[in-house]
């Protein structure tokens, strides 16, 4: 099989793909696509064995690795604005907060993702696997200082950020704790 | 704070250097096309493209591989 054989299979996939996804949205039944993926990666995966021609070199990883920074950086970036704008407008929508919240923790998350996979990589490629151990010896300390100041920082941002007067569900009706500036709620309460 | 040394900096300024070679010319002398060769060293004919524009510097084994299938040395193949 030659190259541009292989991505004919590639776009064959991918329309079988977003097939089955459509269909899945429009009958609510989700069985159809999660059977299209596996299939997927099956034909992908046997169509790339066929191939005898160089998908991939050197070249191509470098700059999968150049492309995996920026995309790390650029998602970091959007990620921080978009918490800084959520956050300053968490008064008209207090629903923002959640959400500029929700983007803080997974840049961290993947921040934290990109950096173990890092060292694990490092150490698994290094023939001086003593040295690294005795360096991450080193680090653990701050690793544990920084773990438990971002713990204490998350319970201290619940306890400040999370409004204290608001609509509280109780036996099926909305009763008031403390002022709260939002109307009564209508319904959603069993 | 980290001070660079001047090996750190000058390791760093090789990395920005792109090599001049040979591989055009003599790929030509042994009547290869690009795509030939690409397929005796296993990488894409573009990685070929580039090398010879002498937009991309090879790692140590590609290297190696187009000096060999040009029948060649390395220090001979490309200059800095």
């Amino acid at each position: 099989m030659t190259t541009k054989q292989f991505q004919g299979v590639r776009i064959a996939v991918a329309i079988m793909l977003a097939t089955s996804v459509s269909i899945a949205v429009s009958r609510g039944s989700y069985i159809a696509p999660v059977i299209a993926v596996i299939a997927g990666l099956i034909i992908i995966s046997l169509a790339k064995r066929q191939v005898k021609d160089v998908l991939a070199d050197e070249r191509d990883y470098k700059l999968a690795g150049t492309a995996a920074r920026w995309s790390l950086s650029i998602f970091s970036i959007i990620m921080l604005i978009g918490f800084f704008i959520l956050f300053a407008l968490k008064d008209k929508n207090p629903e923002f907060a959640n959400v500029a919240t929700l983007f803080a923790y997974l840049t961290c998350g993947l921040m934290l993702l990109n950096s173990l996979v890092f060292y694990f990589l490092r150490y698994k490629e290094s023939g001086d696997k003593k040295n690294i151990l005795k360096d991450f010896k080193h680090y653990l300390p701050f690793l544990i200082l920084a773990l438990v100041a971002a713990f204490i920082i998350a319970i201290a941002s619940i306890r400040m950020f999370t409004p204290e007067d608001e609509w509280i569900c109780t036996d099926g009706n909305w009763v008031s704790h403390g002022n709260p500036d939002a109307a009564r709620p209508v319904g959603g309460c069993r | 704070m980290v001070i660079p040394t001047p090996l750190d900096q000058s390791v760093a300024a090789v990395n920005l250097i792109l090599m001049t070679n040979k591989i055009k010319e003599l790929r030509a002398n042994h009547g290869l096309t690009q795509e030939e060769l690409a397929r005796k060293v296993g990488v894409r004919r573009e990685t070929i493209l580039f090398l010879e524009a002498g937009k991309y510097n090879p790692s140590l084994k590609l290297a190696h591989d187009v000096a060999v299938a040009l029948e060649t040395k390395i220090d001979e193949l490309f200059q800095f």
